[in-house]
């Protein structure tokens, strides 16, 4: 094992950590105005990151784990995580997740070259946003419709519902006379029959709810082949979830840091309330949290980009970050006091980032549920 | 990063399991377990580790060893308390403790008389540390050492000596210097355990673990002993802690492994223990959670092979494995159900009460070695920064 990171992935998680950091257009003051926007005034006015979206595109972030020929930057998937987890401390709106390495990494390993084609580059120079359209498969159906497809059903609650530029949508498609299937489709927003409806969320964004009603649909549209699309989307979803992961890592650390440099300073009964043990203790563990969430995390990311078998590593991931992250922002609170309760401070936003990275691509008890499984049947986490 | 485990390190794990197939008796393992640990078979065990090189695995090839990496020192700890074995905890605190801090800090003299019997397993230490007012504030200890012109002169007494009743020698800090404050005064002793004026009286854990007590009653110390220089024997000591801090998670692994087998095959109720949905989950959250402890030692051994020093690291492994270790003894018992209260070597006990004893003895690891409250401390103050 090496738990070093390599040089290029020092510059470029200290390039991130420049551009994200407050002052920059990038930075957290700017984040925290979309956050606050889409939390408390309704979903339109968190939509403005038009410019942020840009600057990330410029960067070559957008592209990072596409190849060059599709206008990418050719990374791996363990540079990915660290742009990840610096997008993450920044609490940075969400879109990158969904569009780069839930849909736009799927794209890349599973559909035809046309449909790379048509959205890598378009990705990469920041042209489009995808995003995923899926809750394990069976709220979308499709129907034989002449020749063609049918979709119908919803998904509730989807990200970058409204300014996504198409959707990658799996649905429940049975072979005759055959156990259920899935199939997968990159639709475009425009196509007719698609109906979003917002939703306002705790941790603000563009969330809303899909629905989808007599969707026509063709095999130009499928990623993948036709009824292959279960193993397709749960390779998606472990990429999704680590993603997760690696977001509640960033967060988690900043969240440590602000608290550590606040309780330092913070003077009452005539000291840092820092020295304070009851205090003490408290970081200690948020310590220990977040580096616990750090190195499984990291091992779910590695497997990953190996190519491995990652469904017991990514399911302990997600089960144990999202636990951690909870707890380290409940600490997070009760360190800062009064001032942490105020929504001009920024550990609110960390603490409703959490609601929704607990959330996503499977909370908590359904990772345990699926890791339980995959430990009754193995009978070891760790066969020789 | 990089979580692969390379092939030679696949290989050296092989072939400790191949050696423990054969060497490791029912007996040994008997003994290493039992409440004295003194045993003609478990020493016989020793030296064929070091018959091996593996207790001098790690030292330097001019100072007899064989020069390898921390990482294989890390396998073969890991290996042998999977298996219960002797030589990794408890005993051979020479090969553990005593040698590191000798290779460091020993006279020419006391390497060349003590090291080659540590490497072949003649020889053991019991660490002479804690004093009834010195426990997590060690630096507090009374013992005296007085040079008298010849010799020093050592009075006082030494609790929680695990060992003391079958070492040949004595691991002993004592003060030297009264007039220096709390840690300057304090010097490291290598002191033979046949001195005249030493007494050795057992103490009864309710672990099934004998330790001691040692008093010192004017027992004269000559100048060879001392190791490094007077007053020196703070620091050598935290070396020596930060050397010892090499924690491994073998035995966790081996009882999440246990648990999901009896969870498998053990009815309660007409279903088995692991159809219920409770039990379904916290075995997933604990084999989480060792996974996790798995890589934090890793970790460790990784900045010791790679010539890093462990800072945070090695406290925050101390720290949560131990947590977990009671958190999976506590998980065990409740399992068990109304048998979790039969206790080892019952008959009936399932798994013959090895969880009921494991509980017992997860109690003492988050107070052993530095309680969970002092590595939060020196999480916060020394990782963290946070004033003291």
């Amino acid at each position: 094992m090496n738990f070093a990171e390599t040089s290029e992935q020092e510059l470029l998680r200290g390039t991130a950590r420049e551009m994200l950091s407050n002052g920059n257009s990038l930075g957290l003051a700017h984040v925290r105005a979309l956050n606050d926007g889409a939390a408390h005034l309704g979903v339109s006015a968190g939509l403005d990151d038009v410019a942020l979206w840009s600057q990330m595109a410029e960067l070559g972030w957008l592209g990072l784990p596409f190849p060059p020929e599709y206008g990418g930057a050719g990374g791996s998937f363990m540079d990915l995580a660290v742009l990840l987890e610096e997008l993450g401390r920044a609490v940075a709106p969400p879109a990158y997740t969904g569009t780069v390495v839930v849909c736009g990494m799927t794209v890349l390993h599973h559909a035809r070259e046309e449909l790379r084609r048509r959205w890598l580059p378009s990705i990469a120079e920041g042209s489009s946003r995808l995003t995923l359209v899926a809750d394990g498969g069976s709220a979308v159906r499709a129907h034989p419709d002449g020749g063609a497809l049918r979709l119908d059903g919803g998904v509730k609650l989807v990200d970058e519902a409204q300014r996504s530029d198409a959707y990658l949508v799996a649905a429940v498609d049975t072979p005759e006379d055959q156990q259920p299937a899935t199939t997968l489709f990159m639709l475009e927003r425009e196509t007719p029959g698609i109906r979003v409806s917002p939703q306002r969320t705790v941790a603000g964004g563009d969330r809303g709810d899909v629905e989808l009603d007599g969707v026509r649909v063709s095999a130009e549209e499928m990623v993948g082949e036709r009824f292959e699309g279960a193993s397709i989307l749960g390779e998606t979803l472990e990429r999704g979830a680590v993603a997760s992961c690696l977001d509640m890592v960033g967060a988690g650390g900043a969240v440590l840091e602000m608290v550590t440099a606040y309780v330092a300073e913070r003077v009452q009964f005539g000291r840092p309330v820092g020295s304070f043990q009851a205090v003490q203790h408290h970081a200690a563990d948020m310590a220990v949290d977040m580096d616990a969430s750090r190195l499984i995390t990291y091992e779910a990311a590695w497997r990953l980009g190996e190519g491995l078998d990652a469904s017991m590593e990514v399911a302990m991931a997600k089960a144990w970050t999202s636990q951690a992250y909870r707890r380290v922002t409940t600490l997070g609170h009760q360190l800062f006091g009064g001032i942490g309760l105020m929504r001009e401070h920024d550990m609110h936003l960390y603490m409703r980032r959490g609601r929704r990275d607990a959330l996503a691509f499977g909370d908590a008890t359904g990772h345990l549920d699926r890791l339980a499984g995959i430990l009754e049947e193995r009978g070891t986490p760790w066969p020789e | 990063m990089d979580f692969a485990i390379p092939e030679e390190e696949r290989a050296f794990r092989r072939e400790i399991r191949d050696f423990l197939a054969t060497e490791l008796t029912e007996e040994v393992v008997r003994e290493a377990q039992s409440e004295d640990r003194i045993s003609s078979a478990g020493k016989d065990f020793i030296r064929k580790l070091g018959d091996r090189g593996w207790i001098s695995l790690t030292w330097p090839v001019d100072e007899g060893g064989a020069g390898r990496p921390a990482m294989d020192r890390f396998i073969l700890n890991d290996e042998l308390i999977r298996a219960e074995a002797p030589g990794a905890v408890g005993t051979n605190v020479g090969g553990r403790i005593v040698a590191p801090v000798l290779l460091l800090y020993g006279s020419e003299q006391q390497k060349r008389r003590l090291l080659p019997r540590i490497a072949r397993g003649e020889i053991d230490f019991a660490l002479g540390y804690t004093e009834p007012d010195a426990g997590s504030d060690l630096a507090s200890l009374q013992t005296r050492a007085v040079w008298d012109g010849e010799c020093y002169v050592v009075t006082g007494q030494k609790l929680y000596s695990t060992g003391a009743h079958f070492a040949d020698y004595h691991w002993l800090a004592a003060r030297t210097d009264p007039t220096q404050p709390r840690h300057g005064g304090i010097s490291l002793f290598i002191v033979d355990m046949r001195s005249p004026g030493i007494t050795v009286r057992p103490l009864h854990s309710m672990m099934d673990l004998r330790t001691n007590v040692v008093f010192y009653d004017h027992v004269r110390v000559p100048r060879e002993a001392l190791v490094g220089q007077e007053n020196q024997g703070f620091a050598i000591m935290s070396t020596a802690l930060s050397l010892e801090r090499m924690f491994v998670t073998g035995d966790l692994r081996r009882v999440v492994e246990d648990l999901l087998d009896y969870a498998r095959r053990t009815e309660s109720g007409g279903r088995r223990l692991i159809d219920d949905v409770s039990v379904r989950r916290q075995l997933a959250q604990l084999a989480t959670e060792v996974e996790i402890a798995r890589l934090f030692s890793y970790r460790v051994a990784w900045q010791q092979s790679s010539g890093r020093h462990p800072g945070p690291e090695a406290t925050i492994v101390k720290l949560f494995i131990t947590e977990l270790q009671l958190r999976l003894a506590t998980a065990a018992i409740d399992l068990l159900g109304a048998d979790g209260e039969l206790i080892y070597g019952e008959a009936e006990a399932p798994l013959g009460g090895f969880f009921e004893r494991f509980y017992r003895r997860s109690i003492m690891r988050t107070i052993v070695g530095g309680t969970s409250e002092i590595m939060r401390n020196v999480i916060a103050q020394r990782h963290l920064g946070l004033p003291r």
